[in-house]
């Protein structure tokens, strides 16, 4: 006689211990620390920290650790702690303008008040592995100069004194926290920009690529792209003073897209937006990018009906939290509904050789 | 007896172009009123503005249903979409648009029985079977998908697809534009039994001249936008009035 | 057990594994939040009410939704199950019912009839439920019109506007090629003669259990973000025409543990020729059974 298989429980158990230590490894090579991931796999704190909506490094770096590497297993991990946090209010919007900028660029134009500062970048190296650094140890020194921290304008704010470029109306509106409140379609574009700011990267990238190519082209040029520390402000209520509570890294990107005029509207350039934690050009590049293709409406064209202006498609699939898990949950038992598909499709096959048999 | 459509002084833009204006039309039920123009004449606004797919600038729409007289462009969206599936149909000029193209031929003419309610699975079958009967589809094609029909059975099907439910007032948009000239007759023909059989209310629009006076009882005449003559439409296409009307008649190729 | 949030002070300091967590886990405010979606779900049966899912320490598409919604009504003096696919020994289930009993410390049991609260993946339970008890889904797709229209904005309306042509377009497809009704689980019902739902992926089979049943039923979609409900008593039809009426039909044969004849069944293959053994998939109805016998 079959009797049922049990032990659900056992099994988990066992499963954990056994992940427990594959996650350690050879214990005789030297355990990672946190700091190491921080200091020295800075992009894969930066990108769990923006995806998982939560700025803090040695989270992040301790997320990286626990997941073996697995980085939407990481931002799954920040965002399930981000949860359980308390709000207590809302800094004021940061000033970017005020950015204290490690790096700088404009395609637009060659020189720019402020300069041209390369930064610390990948850009223009020769992708070649480097097999010096197999040991550990020499590294170049970077040259030290003195900062100059005036204030650096934005390269946008030039084509917008000429009028030479749309103008970003503040909707006067609070904008609503889409973590804390249901978000329903159509959005505004405070909640699509939230929802592309946490964004997963890979899917973006490709959107952003797709426009590059011609769905729904857009000609986008880096009007700006910087990199860099910015003060966060936070007000006491009780003590009605502003104080800086942090200094944040943020990289963020104007993009400048192709112009729309009309008779009565003379010829202007439009834009789009990018914002991240941390120095992830790529995915702020891509957010700009994506963000630009969803504002057709706005702009009055067209509607071409391809992935990156269909704002339902991008912001219902962006997130890479919801998307892992729908995926991953087929890995769970479904036996029953598949018993209730194979009896219907025996039932109908019965049926289907019944009448055969009859003609 | 009361009009089952009127319409006064609708005008449509698009920014500053015209769309249409200072557009009327009265509709009596049993009748067919033809809407005549070259391409860029408004005709397809005009019809698009009265039948609810767009929403016209300003004007009066008053639907006669029998009950009560509804004014339809004050009426909530709710409302207008269940007039829209019920009461009223529109015949598109490319069949596409008026068809589910993934769904077989029987299920689209189903959908609109369904919606009001019809739940027997036979009696719909059998609805089905003849109005194709009617449209002339043979009944084998009943389970076949549109994407296997011609032209021809395309319209045929988008015809049955709307007509099943017997709506009050039918708008068709160039229902033979873009058809071989022999299938186009043969859908004008079975447009005109039709018509005649279920004393159908219908507003048709055309560029064709011939079209418009095989199927009309009234035309209006459209340029630029708006209306340069209307009136029966014998008496029109006999006794063109306006020098534009004049022009249309004159360039019928005579058969 | 008290309710106060504990503030954790500095993030590094967290190297400790015992946390301390509010009483199941989410805040008073969240959990504030879901109450009142399912109030308004409960008032409007078979609607879907949007709400703000928090993100949870399993994966959505793992049962989020229906754990929030478990943590918002629970209370100390709950009494807890948890099934998945019929059974409290799958993995998803064991997993859930820990989280709850760590979180929550409640009282927790394999049997249908003593539990108030019961959270369920697939299946509703073989024994007939009674008053007071709350039956808890987990939902993957809360729109039951998603696979004919995907976009929201659309099904929004047509929920609004009762347009729901192209669900029954689609059942008149299924009879035209297979004479039947094609769909085998998450078979669409129509709620107080209103609105049309996703069960869940319930076999058809436990379709019928849904009408007029005493208990309270509410359904939770973490991912998707939305609430439902059905108040006892309610009437639940499942979805077909006048000559092609619902089927609820299972396979036919007996439980080969307990016998019975009217308990939804798992087909086991029991040897590499490929021999099949049926059982019953509620294993706490299984298990009573023989104990009874």
């Amino acid at each position: 006689m079959y009797v049922s298989v049990k032990g659900g429980e056992k099994a988990i158990n066992n499963a954990h211990s056994w992940l427990s230590e594959i996650r350690r490894g050879d214990v005789n090579i030297a355990e990672l620390n946190i700091k190491q991931i921080s200091e020295q796999l800075t992009l894969s704190v930066d990108r769990v920290m923006s995806e998982g909506s939560l700025y803090d490094k040695d989270l992040s770096a301790l997320a990286i650790k626990q997941s073996r590497g697995d980085l939407i297993e990481a931002i799954f991990l920040m965002r399930a702690y981000r949860t359980t946090l308390p709000r207590i209010g809302s800094s004021k919007p940061i000033e970017t303008s005020k950015m204290l900028c490690l790096r700088r660029i404009s395609a637009t134009f060659k020189d720019i008040p402020g300069k041209q500062k390369l930064g610390p970048t990948f850009d223009y190296t020769h992708r070649l592995l480097d097999f010096k650094l197999l040991a550990d140890g020499e590294y170049e020194k970077a040259k030290i100069e003195k900062y100059d921290d005036k204030e650096i304008p934005h390269v946008l704010s030039f084509l917008n004194k000429e009028g030479l470029i749309q103008k970003e109306i503040p909707s006067g509106r609070t904008s609503k926290d889409i973590t804390r409140n249901p978000i329903n379609f159509p959005l505004t574009r405070s909640e699509r920009l939230q929802s592309l700011s946490r964004g997963d990267e890979g899917f973006l990238l490709g959107l952003a690529y797709s426009t590059q190519r011609g769905y729904a082209r857009n000609h986008a040029f880096v009007g700006e792209l910087r990199t860099g520390y910015v003060e966060v402000q936070f007000e006491i209520p009780e003590l009605g003073i502003e104080i800086n509570i942090a200094d944040v890294m943020f990289t963020e990107c104007e993009s400048v897209n192709q112009f729309k005029g009309s008779k009565k509207i003379p010829a202007q350039f439009t834009r789009g937006y990018g914002l991240v934690f941390g120095q992830l050009e790529r995915k702020a590049i891509s957010m700009a990018l994506v963000d630009r293709s969803m504002r057709w409406r706005e702009f009055g064209e067209e509607y071409l009906g391809v992935a990156a202006q269909d704002e339902e498609f991008v912001i219902s699939h962006c997130d890479n939290i919801q998307a892992t898990g729908f995926l991953e949950h087929i890995k769970l038992p479904h036996y029953v509904d598949f018993q209730a598909e194979l009896d219907l499709v025996r039932k109908i096959r019965e049926e289907y050789k019944k009448n055969e048999q009859r003609t | 007896m009361q009009p089952i459509l009127s319409v006064h002084n609708l005008n449509k833009y698009y920014g500053n172009q015209v769309g249409c204006k200072n557009m009327n039309l009265t509709l009596y039920p049993g009748e067919v009123v033809g809407v005549v123009g070259e391409s860029g004449s408004g005709k397809t606004t005009f019809i698009n503005s009265i039948s609810g797919n767009l929403i016209p600038d300003s004007g009066k729409i008053l639907i006669e249903t029998g009950n009560e007289t509804i004014d339809f462009l004050e009426i909530s969206e709710s409302l207008k979409r269940l007039l829209i599936r019920t009461e009223l149909a529109f015949v598109h000029q490319n069949p596409r648009d008026g068809l589910r193209l993934d769904v077989s031929a029987g299920g689209n003419i189903s959908e609109r029985l369904m919606s009001i309610g019809q739940r027997n699975y036979g009696n719909i079958r059998q609805t089905i079977f003849k109005w194709l009967d009617k449209v002339e589809i043979d009944k084998s094609r009943v389970d076949d998908f549109p994407r296997t029909f011609s032209g021809g059975m395309l319209q045929r099907l988008q015809i049955a697809k709307n007509l099943v439910t017997s709506p009050k007032i039918i708008f068709m948009d160039e229902p033979t534009g873009g058809l071989d000239v022999s299938v186009q007759a043969k859908i004008l023909d079975l447009l005109r039994k039709l018509v005649r059989e279920l004393n159908l209310s219908v507003v048709i629009v055309s560029h064709d001249l011939a079209v418009i006076r095989l199927l009309a009882d009234k035309i209006i005449v459209m340029k630029n936008g708006e209306a340069v003559e209307s009136g029966l439409c014998d008496q029109v296409l006999d006794d063109p009035q306006h020098s534009y009307t004049q022009l249309l008649v004159s360039s019928v190729l005579q058969v | 057990m008290n309710n106060v949030l504990k503030f954790k002070n500095k993030k590094t300091d967290v190297a400790a594994q015992d946390e301390i967590y509010n009483f199941a886990y989410l805040d008073e405010n969240t959990k504030r939040m879901i109450r009142r979606a399912l109030i308004k779900a409960l008032c409007i049966p078979g609607y879907q009410v949007p709400f703000s899912s928090r993100e949870m320490p399993m994966p959505y598409g793992w049962g989020t939704g229906g754990v929030q919604v478990t943590s918002s009504c629970l209370t100390t003096d709950d009494v807890i199950k948890v099934i998945d696919q019929g059974a409290d020994d799958t993995t998803n289930a064991v997993s859930i019912r820990n989280f709850f009993k760590k979180t929550a410390n409640i009282e927790t049991t394999e049997k249908t009839s003593q539990a108030s609260i019961i959270q369920t993946r697939h299946r509703i339970p073989e024994e007939k439920l009674k008053e007071k008890q709350i039956l808890v889904y987990q939902v993957p797709i809360p729109e039951p019109l998603a696979f004919l229209e995907p976009r929201y904005q659309e099904t929004k309306k047509m929920h609004a506007l009762s347009e729901y042509g192209i669900m029954h377009v689609k059942l008149y497809e299924d009879i035209t090629k297979n004479g039947h009704i094609e769909t085998a689980y998450a078979y669409p019902v129509k709620t107080n003669d209103r609105y049309i739902m996703d069960p869940s992926p319930i076999p058809k089979f436990d379709n019928p259990k849904m009408n007029n049943n005493p208990a309270i039923q509410l359904f939770g979609a973490g991912r998707e973000q939305r609430i439902y409900a059905i108040p006892p008593y309610t009437e639940v039809t499942s979805l077909d025409f006048e000559d092609y009426p619902f089927d609820p039909s299972k396979a036919p044969h007996k439980c080969s543990i307990c016998g019975s004849n009217e308990s939804f069944l798992d087909e086991i293959i029991t040897d590499d020729d490929g021999n099949r053994s049926f059982i019953c998939s509620d294993t706490n109805y299984c298990n009573q059974r023989m104990e009874n016998n």
